[in-house]
């Protein structure tokens, strides 16, 4: 059976019901809002890393006239070079809707079935497309408005509009989504490119270099000779791009964005904190003379103090009840639907991310 | 019966040597309080004896420093200087953690408005006491409250809440309550003051009944009308005790 002074305190917290259940809630919520980031933090980083690490990124991409498969092998015995690779990237468009047209990035892979450096999976459909047909990254099919077979309208800066068969899915951990940058991303054959209207001439050479966990200057150091090499060689070397060793090319932009979500989820603790203390305190207030009355009649401080100590615990473990299972739920709901991705983040920031990328930039102030 | 006193004082059977019939012993007490104006003596070196058995009113204008005389012997507020000794234990010296312990085990307090706790019931208030100083078994208090409650009259309210009883009622509870660790001391603090004639001379005669059982009861009243319950009168006026005659009930 309950003493009288527990018996007292529920009696008390039962009179009180709104307020407590209004504190609660603000607890709840605060807790279920920096456990979700957290929890989302933790999970993002963990994944886009390693995903972004299982493609064996490439350390380095030097456009240059023409690629072919004498030079690669030629490339991979190169000092400081660890692999080589050939491919091409086109920037084309696709009709989403009747006369509306979004930007495309076609990525010609010269084999599907051979690819070592920035590689990327079958998601669903054909491996490797047919000729004369696409492959789409998972992430671009909501925005094409089409489905896994139907076709696309697609037209290459040289060539003429061709309806072209979408024939699978690919997953491609090295790319933001499609929906964060407005471009759909696709992969094509070289003969596919050509009968798009394009050569089916490859431009871009692919290189990771032999030292483990290189930086920028060194990677910068073992690209520089290759260049003078190639350049030797009768090459025409063209921009060079080394992407941040190791970094998704998104993973400071996610960072910023979880950090400020972070930061504002605190935000909301702090302050459902400082509602806690107010109503608390204003609780107290009003007991001020019966806590005089309890001393009175022999309560010491200690067992005052525990009575309401335990009254904020009660509340903040209920607090903790509602918010931590809620959190938890809310992180597992994108994991169920897409396990491993960095499209993981999607459910969380899209709203943020369209205000932070250039391209939503230009979209806004337009 | 004294030496029954002081063990309960001191939690065990040792006895202290004190005159046979002394209880309360008051040497010199000031009490000063800061106000905006400077300093306001409230009590201006009391001296004051009160035997067990005693009833004693201590009586006098407002202002005069009643209240503050009996918070220094129920350790309620300290004295500026001086000693409050009460069955020779020197209260003036407790920290307020043993104050409580001291407090809730041998001073029963009544005051003016009876401060039941509104979310308890009767019986559980009277048990209240009991729980914060561990006092006899568990599963005994309620039986005690129920027997105090049959003491003062009002059995048959024990699982109500305070505000469904009357304010005489209330103040027998609270009587009960001050009763509940059976102290030698009752302390009360104008308890008639909230009441009807009727109900007062109820009240007083309780607390009379109580005086006649061996238990020292010290009032603070206005009304010079209940003298006839009281063995003694203490006046007091500016912070001085000016007649502590027994009062004749000739």
């Amino acid at each position: 059976m309950l003493s009288p002074r527990w018996k007292k305190l529920w009696r008390d917290l039962s009179a009180a019901r709104g307020r407590m259940v209004m504190m609660v809630i603000a607890i709840a919520v605060s807790i279920f809002g920096v456990g979700t980031i957290l929890s989302a933090y933790t999970i993002l980083m963990r994944e886009i890393s390693r995903n972004y690490l299982g493609t064996s990124p490439a350390s380095a991409f030097i456009e240059l006239n023409q690629v072919d498969d004498a030079l690669v092998q030629a490339v991979r015995q190169q000092p400081g070079i660890a692999d080589a690779e050939a491919t091409s990237r086109v920037m084309g468009r696709v009709e989403v809707k009747p006369n509306e047209w979004m930007p495309m990035l076609l990525f010609v892979i010269p084999d599907f079935n051979a690819m070592r450096l920035s590689t990327f999976t079958s998601e669903s459909g054909d491996w490797p497309p047919p000729e004369q047909t696409i492959l789409l990254e998972r992430a671009a099919l909501p925005l094409t408005n089409v489905a896994v077979g139907d076709a696309l309208t697609v037209q290459t800066p040289n060539g003429t509009k061709q309806s072209i068969r979408i024939s699978g899915l690919a997953h491609d951990p090295g790319l933001a989504p499609a929906w964060q940058e407005q471009t759909i991303y696709a992969y094509i054959t070289p003969a596919t490119l050509a009968w798009l209207g394009e050569g089916s001439t490859l431009h871009i050479l692919k290189v990771s270099v032999k030292e483990q966990n290189p930086s920028v200057g060194a990677i910068e150091s073992t690209v520089s000779r290759l260049s003078a090499w190639l350049t030797g060689q009768g090459y025409a070397v063209g921009e060079i791009r080394i992407p941040p060793p190791g970094l998704h090319p998104h993973q400071s932009q996610m960072n910023s964005i979880l950090m400020t979500l972070l930061v504002f989820s605190l935000m909301a603790l702090v302050l459902s904190a400082i509602l806690t203390a107010t109503m608390i305190g204003g609780l107290l207030a009003q007991q001020v003379r019966q806590i005089g009355i309890m001393k009175a009649i022999g309560a010491r401080s200690s067992q005052v103090t525990g009575m309401y100590l335990a009254l904020v615990a009660v509340l903040g473990l209920a607090a903790v009840a509602l918010g931590i299972p809620a959190g938890n739920a809310a992180k597992r709901v994108p994991a169920a639907s897409t396990p491993g991705s960095e499209n993981y983040a999607g459910w969380i920031i899209p709203c943020c991310w369209r205000f932070a990328t250039p391209s939503a930039a230009q979209d806004a102030c337009s | 019966m004294i030496r029954q006193i002081q063990a309960h004082f001191h939690g065990s059977d040792e006895v202290l040597p004190v005159r046979e019939s002394r209880l309360i012993e008051l040497n010199s007490v000031t009490k000063a309080y800061t106000i905006g104006s400077g300093q306001f003596l409230a009590l201006k070196g009391i001296d004051m004896r009160v035997d067990v058995g005693e009833f004693v009113a201590v009586v006098g204008k407002s202002g005069s420093g009643k209240s503050t005389l009996i918070n220094m012997i129920t350790g309620i507020d300290s004295p500026t200087s001086g000693e409050v000794l009460v069955a020779s234990t020197p209260v003036h010296a407790l920290n307020q953690e043993q104050l409580a312990v001291w407090r809730g085990k041998n001073v029963g307090i009544v005051f003016q408005f009876f401060q039941l706790l509104p979310t308890l019931t009767v019986a559980e208030n009277i048990v209240l006491p009991m729980d914060f100083c561990n006092m006899y078994l568990a599963r005994e208090r309620r039986q005690r409250a129920i027997a105090l409650l049959e003491k003062v009259g009002i059995a048959e309210q024990a699982d109500k809440l305070p505000a469904d009883l009357s304010g005489g009622q209330q103040q027998r509870a609270a009587i009960a309550r001050a009763l509940a660790n059976d102290p030698p001391l009752l302390v009360a603090d104008e308890p008639t003051g909230n009441l009807d004639s009727q109900t007062s001379d109820a009240v007083m005669q309780l607390f009379s009944n109580l005086a006649a059982e061996g238990k020292t009861v010290v009032m603070v009243t206005h009304e010079r009308d209940l003298s006839r319950f009281f063995t003694r009168s203490i006046l007091l006026a500016d912070g001085l005790i000016v007649n502590g005659q027994a009062v004749s009930h000739a």
